[in-house]
């Protein structure tokens, strides 16, 4: 989820790319263009190809820890040559089935809920489980027929620590919605999902009992804290610099990303407590020309000293159980799914919200889009 | 004419349209076939009609943007010419070197990537930006004003985007006056506001119509400035595209929302057309 971020801003400088050299089309060009390209450019799939596998990832130093340490290794162990592309958004995969001409083996790090969306929409392999054999050790969400887990991220209380240090911070979701008691300047993002199960969850709906959300609840609550968010974000990344400028002094965010940007010396802590686990996936497009192969990785990865080495290089948790015990314990403490984070976090629920997304989403900016 | 010679001439007549060949080969086939493959979608899926049209009017949501689209497009376009106008006026009577160096200030900002320079105007305008900082150092202000994350702040991103578009094609229409025009104007006894009302807007009223024609539709598409300059209630339609096609991959719905803009605009750049055509008369009659 959080990585997905980064297609968004990648297709924004896109669209200002485009903006310069077709003028007078700009007004059709974010809508058209991008989704016919596939159509014109795409060349025909290359004939079956066994000792390639196209693996596209979101880039960045997500991009960079899965290179070292998932690509390389098995290149090096299996003689399959992997190639790398960036961006795997389902849009892209629905452009590439619809005309019959796919070109990618191995979606990297998709949102879960992406990856239910695509099982909805007939756009994924079946995981084939005859090959994937590592599954004894992970943890049973990443388990699924049409994706297997990567990794956990975590979507937190983050805080700016010179404004709210030693126990003015917010500890619960229901202080993120008491600006008397825990005052200062706040952020949210502009999207339904997780935003209406934080305000359930203010709201003293017990995390056992969120699934199904009570929408109507959910709406009723976040309209007693709508006047008093200063900004609602619309990249992954602004929320991280707004808490870092002091623009706003409470926003939730992104386990790793907050982490990362500390470690460069931002003034940020994290709140574990009633943070929502949500996972990312390896996913197979339908049709894919090196499937095979494509199921050999994922199993690759699933391998605890994999998982332990990616998640040391970057700080989303392993899917596997066994890996915990291999990162270095100040790395640990980092990480969503050790177990002193773990216990105190919610499971996001991705299966219910994949068929409710589009409409939700919709309802939910035209209530952020009124007075 | 001899029968010999008549291939010739024919040839010779169809020249321009023989050249304009390969510039239509590539919008036909990278633009227009595409486009029309994509936009046929509102009307074909899921089921052939116009649900996908009834939908997008009948939510509120998309009313609201198609709106505000509209609205902030056309606040641009008159504050660009505004702008605009004195700038273009400078540089057509300034020396060729000064005039460069005006150039130059406009240009250098439009090649600079689009991100820096909203991060650039979100350091000023923010809470603890440079304008807010520096009203309440100077005790002229006791709290923050809020000038990031409203309409103003998408306006004035956007402006400061579309700017150099209103400013060459002033310049242009500007610079083919006759300046005799204006003198002769001015020996029958008018002064400088009549000049400036009789002469020199009537002529320069063809450059300002173009100038306004790209900088509305260019503006129509903006997508990134009010997602970052602005609040959910500045959302445009390229966001609205921007979600149906990347997260709900509902594309005839996007298809549909793209198709009544592409309606929108043509009727529009038809009307600005006409007034192009009508301008010169228009100056004529007076």
């Amino acid at each position: 989820m959080s990585k997905r971020i980064r297609s968004t801003v990648a297709s924004d400088q896109r669209v200002s790319n485009r903006k310069r050299r077709t003028l007078l089309k700009t007004g059709l060009a974010a809508g058209t263009l991008g989704v016919a390209a596939p159509y014109v450019f795409v060349p025909k799939a290359l004939a079956q190809r066994t000792k390639e596998l196209v693996v596209v990832h979101w880039g960045g130093a997500g991009g960079d820890a899965n290179r070292k340490a998932y690509f390389e290794p098995f290149s090096k162990e299996t003689g399959i040559r992997i190639t790398e592309q960036t961006g795997p958004g389902m849009e892209k995969v629905k452009a590439q089935v619809d005309v019959g001409n796919v070109n990618w083996d191995v979606l990297v790090d998709i949102g879960a809920f992406r990856m239910f969306q695509g099982m909805q929409q007939d756009l994924l392999e079946k995981i084939d489980y005859n090959v994937v054999t590592n599954t004894k050790d992970l943890l049973k969400y990443a388990v699924q027929t049409y994706g297997v887990g990567s990794n956990v991220g975590s979507e937190v209380i983050t805080f700016n620590t010179k404004k709210l240090g030693s126990g003015k911070q917010p500890k619960s979701w229901a202080d993120f919605w008491n600006v008397s008691g825990v005052p200062g300047h706040r952020a949210m993002h502009q999207k339904a999902f997780g935003n209406l199960e934080m305000a359930l969850i203010a709201d003293g709906v017990p995390p056992d009992k969120l699934y199904p959300l009570d929408v109507e609840r959910a709406f009723r609550k976040l309209d007693q804290l709508k006047p008093k968010i200063d900004v609602w974000t619309t990249t992954y990344d602004q929320p991280i610099r707004l808490l870092t400028d002091g623009e706003v002094d409470m926003a939730p965010t992104w386990n790793a990303r907050a982490s990362s940007a500390a470690e460069k010396g931002a003034p940020l802590g994290v709140e574990w407590n009633q943070g929502f686990l949500y996972y990312d996936m390896w996913s197979v497009p339908k049709g894919a020309p090196n499937a095979k192969a494509a199921m050999q990785f994922i199993n690759f990865c699933l391998d605890a000293k994999r998982q332990a080495e990616f998640a040391t290089m970057y700080p989303y948790g392993p899917v596997n159980t066994k890996a915990i015990d291999m990162i270095p314990a100040s790395a640990r403490a980092q990480q969503p799914t050790a177990p002193q984070n773990y216990e105190k976090q919610i499971l996001f629920d991705d299966q219910w919200w994949a068929p409710r997304l589009t409409s939700l989403t919709e309802r939910f900016a035209l209530w952020t889009a009124q007075k | 004419m001899p029968r010999g010679a008549d291939w010739r001439h024919r040839l010779r007549r169809r020249a321009p349209l023989v050249a304009l060949l390969p510039f239509v080969l590539v919008i036909v086939l990278l633009f227009a076939l595409p486009t029309l493959r994509v936009l046929s979608k509102s009307v074909l899926e899921p089921t052939p009609g116009l649900a996908n049209f009834a939908a997008v009017f009948a939510n509120p949501l998309y009313q609201q943007v198609f709106w505000t689209t509209f609205r902030v497009s056309a606040m641009v376009t008159i504050i660009s010419i505004v702008l605009a106008y004195p700038v273009a006026r400078f540089a057509t009577e300034c020396a060729p070197l000064t005039r460069n160096v005006v150039f130059a200030i406009v240009l250098v900002p439009f090649w600079t990537s689009l991100l820096v320079r909203i991060y650039g105007w979100t350091f000023i305008l923010q809470r603890t930006g440079i304008i807010n900082e520096t009203l309440q150092a100077l005790g002229l202000t006791s709290a923050p004003i809020k000038l990031m994350y409203t309409e103003g702040a998408v306006v004035l991103g956007i402006t400061h985007y579309m700017l150099p578009f209103m400013i060459f094609s002033i310049y242009v229409a500007l610079k083919a006056i006759d300046p005799n025009l204006r003198k002769a104007a001015m020996t029958m006894g008018a002064r400088a506001p009549r000049v400036f009302l009789k002469v020199t807007l009537p002529l320069a009223l063809p450059g300002i119509v173009t100038g306004s024609l790209l900088v509305f539709i260019g503006s129509l598409g903006f997508f990134v400035t009010p997602a970052l300059m602005g609040s959910p209630r500045q959302m445009m339609l390229a966001n609205v595209i921007t979600f149906q096609v990347q997260e709900a991959l509902d594309w005839p719905k996007a298809s549909a929302i793209a198709t009544v803009l592409i309606i929108a605009v043509s009727i529009l750049a038809w009307l600005y057309f006409r007034l192009v055509d009508r301008a010169p008369r228009l100056a004529e009659a007076r």
